[in-house]
């Protein structure tokens, strides 16, 4: 007790003398006012850090004389980068430290203590967060199936493709007797006919460490050639991490990347990894969403380790891995974790709680990565507790947050769902009948050590959340053929709004094998899985451009706009139908337009054309904001044209 | 020699005067257009643009591809029948299309006029319809 007040004495002396020196009329703010400032509580958090923001840029004196007065260790969390200094200030993480104090002290009182001082404006305790997933694998065994897609159908060499419903649901009844043929993020088209993938997109995996060497993910890792020319223990790129060749493990301060089972790990990170780009084509394994074509034009993997077995997961870990990942050329950021239960009332009060966080993740989406979209994109799993609402940081309205489905292509008993849930993808499912095989979940790449065979199954939101960052490099890698450029929020909105109905099928219950886990009840999901399952093609589609609308002249009618919307467009909530006065006239519209079930009334008096802005909730019913939680909204820009007659099919004769 | 020319031409005139108290001359529609214009507008509409190729067959069969603003070429194909100067047609889907159109040629374009209202007139000129649409 001694020492722990010495210490902290010494650390106040510490700041009143920088007070002194800095500035002479600064007092020590009284106790509530510097309790409002410290945010979560030591449960769940580290014992021995802290996280603390100044007001601003704190002088040299200031941090020397902090770090004198005993804390282990006072640091910048965010490494300055070359050239981001701008951006960097901007978003504040220029006044970012961690706090380190020797353990068995009393974390609460430093946290006091540093909030007392006025130059401070937040203290953050450095809590955890958890992976999205159950932690469990299971082997891939091989077995025969009743219904197999042929490998010329697949159009992949690939052995194991076949066992991957998630891209191709022939509605093998070995996988599951309620399969669903068609229940799968529909790419294989895309794979034969326009892309499947590009080298210059990279998607940084933050989770556990990737098997960076598993023959199925090696030539898809992002490699910093800088570093691996260069001399060892030496920051070759000046990018703050010395012999980061990989990416970097967040959790032990260093390059080398844990995956081999030897802390617990359970493979989490690879088998993400696998789901977004194992190599395609290779004549070995699986394939990924956007692994190429086994031309050397897969999509890159950079690996950001935020967990290592049951440790990591701290803000300061997460925060710093996605700079990291900003710093150093991702597009995409796939996140398969999140807070558990977290029960925020909306985004202001996460933003306040978790502020490093969110100051890094809008660092990340103000970073240009590619020549295609003007920022960077943050997909979140939407996590497993069946809680009606995602959990955070994947609710935060600006994050794409993905929910599971099954190979029935139901809801899956763990899935989020509801407010905060953008769109649902495959995270695959255990337990249903006739269970005599894994196969129902997610099959992907497994660290070697984990599994010898390097392949094997898990399931989890953790798992969905690959699915839409793989369509997502896709969608960029299509885009740059195409020569097509979008700002942040045009490509995000095509994103989750290329989906597939998906309440249509959510009537009754669904039962597992033997009744290991209760009835779920369908019913309780409706209108609450974002705006449907994901659709590769939809998407590819979007980006092609969506073709005009034809409307006939003289009519009040409604017009499909699933196009635009997806096939669940009538689930959707809508806010808003917008045209111009120019365009109003050019179709001679006498009324404005208006949107009911899913459906575009309209009455053009006369031939022409013109544009119809429709703005709706990508997921829930109202759009996540300050002080809720909910969708994100999504504005489609409807081009119709007007003539006296219109073919049912869209032919133009 | 020149005398039997022009009574050549002169025979050549009857016959056809024959042919046209027979009848109105037959239409041949067959082969492929590319739409220039609709009535006096410009097929440009904002900062998209519509084209519309069609092939009619002799067999009277015929294929079409739109791209109406952005997006892909889609194609569409199906029948289509002359009835003197009455164009109409049915999709490969079996789906009618939108309208009949009252046909004639000017100057060598294909004029369509739908027969639903009457009041919008559609211009295809000869083309090479593009490969790899």
């Amino acid at each position: 007790m001694i020492k722990k007040l010495s210490f902290l004495g010494l650390m106040v002396a510490g700041l009143a003398l920088a007070s002194c020196q800095e500035t002479l009329n600064e007092e020590s703010l009284n106790a509530i006012d510097a309790r409002s400032k410290i945010v979560h509580t030591r449960s769940g958090a580290s014992a021995t850090s802290l996280l603390v923001k100044f007001s601003s840029e704190p002088s040299e004196t200031q941090i020397q004389m902090l770090a004198e007065a005993g804390v282990k260790s006072f640091e910048k969390v965010f490494p300055s980068v070359p050239g981001k200094e701008e951006l960097e200030k901007r978003f504040g993480l220029d006044r970012w430290y961690s706090v380190t104090i020797e353990e068995g002290r009393d974390i609460e009182a430093v946290a006091l203590e540093l909030a007392s001082d006025k130059r401070i404006s937040t203290v953050e305790y450095d809590i955890y967060m958890e992976p999205a997933c159950d932690r469990v694998s299971y082997p891939y065994e091989g077995q025969e199936a009743a219904t197999r897609a042929s490998m010329s159908e697949l159009g992949f060499n690939d052995p194991l493709l076949i066992d991957q419903w998630n891209y191709y649901n022939l509605g093998d009844k070995s996988v599951a007797t309620s399969a669903y043929e068609g229940g799968d993020i529909n790419v294989k088209d895309t794979w034969n006919t326009l892309t499947a993938g590009d080298p210059s997109i990279i998607v940084a995996v933050v989770d556990e460490g990737v098997a960076y060497s598993h023959p199925d993910l090696a030539p898809n890792m992002w490699v910093n050639e800088a570093e691996r020319s260069g001399a060892a223990g030496k920051d070759d790129d000046g990018n703050g991490y010395v012999d980061d060749i990989y990416g970097y493990n967040f959790v032990d301060g260093t390059a080398e990347i844990n995956f081999d089972g030897t802390d617990y790990d359970t493979g989490h990170g690879t088998h993400c990894a696998g789901v977004i780009s194992a190599v395609n084509n290779n004549g070995i394994g699986v394939s990924g969403v956007a692994g190429g074509s086994g031309k050397n034009d897969g999509t890159k993997i950079m690996t950001c380790q935020i967990f290592s077995g049951n440790g990591g997961g701290l803000q300061t870990m997460i925060s710093k891995a996605i700079k990291y990942a900003a710093d150093n050329g991702a597009s995409i950021i796939s996140c398969s974790f999140g807070q558990p239960g977290s029960g925020f009332q909306g985004d202001a009060s996460y933003t306040k709680k978790n502020a490093a966080e969110v100051d890094a993740i809008r660092y990340f989406e103000a970073t240009k990565n590619n020549d295609i979209v003007d920022g960077g994109i943050v997909i979140f799993a939407t996590g497993n507790e069946a809680a009606p609402y995602a959990s955070y940081p994947g609710a935060l309205n600006d994050i794409v947050s993905v929910s599971a489905f099954g190979p029935d292509y139901l809801p899956t008993h763990y899935t989020n769902y509801g407010p905060g849930c953008n769109v649902v993808a495959p995270g695959g499912e255990a337990y249903l009948p006739p269970w005599t095989s894994y196969k129902g979940m997610i099959l992907s790449t497994l660290p070697l050590k984990i599994e010898p065979s390097g392949y094997g199954y898990m399931q989890g939101t953790s798992m969905a959340c690959p699915h839409v960052s793989g369509i997502a490099a896709l969608g960029l890698a299509y885009a740059k053929k195409l020569g097509k450029k979008y700002t942040l929020q045009e490509f995000k909105n095509m994103l989750i709004s290329s989906a597939n109905d998906f309440d249509s099928r959510l009537n009754g219950s669904k039962s597992y094998y033997n009744k290991i886990k209760p009835d779920l009840n369908l019913g309780k999901f409706m209108k609450k899985m974002g705006t449907g399952s994901i659709d590769t093609w939809i998407f590819m589609m979007k980006i092609e451009g969506v073709p005009c609308l034809i409307a006939e002249t003289g009519r009040n009618q409604w017009i499909d706009v699933s196009d635009y919307f997806g096939t669940s467009s009538v689930n959707l909530t809508y806010l808003s139908v917008e045209v111009s006065d120019e365009d109003k006239a050019a179709l001679g519209l006498a009324e404005d337009p208006y949107m009911q079930y899913g459906r575009l009334y309209i009455h053009p008096t006369k031939m022409g054309a013109g544009k119809i802005k429709v703005r709706a909730v990508g997921g829930g019913e109202i759009v996540g904001g300050a002080d809720n939680v909910g969708g994100m909204e999504m504005t489609q820009e409807i081009s119709i044209i007007s003539r006296s007659f219109k073919s049912s099919n869209g032919g133009w004769l | 020699m020149k005398a039997r020319i022009i009574i050549a031409a002169l025979a050549a005139l009857l016959l056809t005067g024959c042919e046209n108290n027979k009848g109105p001359v037959a239409l041949d529609i067959t082969g492929q257009w590319e739409l220039i214009g609709l009535e006096t507008k410009s097929i440009q509409i904002g900062d998209q643009t519509i084209e519309v190729y069609m092939d009619l067959k002799a067999d009277n069969t015929f294929e079409l591809w739109q791209k109406l603003g952005e997006g892909r070429h889609r194609k569409y194909s199906g029948t289509w029948a002359l009835t003197e100067t009455t164009l109409t047609g049915k999709y490969s889907d079996g789906k009618e299309w939108g309208s009949a159109y009252e046909v004639s040629l000017n100057e060598g374009n294909l004029i369509m006029t739908e027969t639903k209202t009457g009041t919008e007139t559609y211009t295809y000129k000869t083309c090479v319809i593009p490969s790899g649409l």
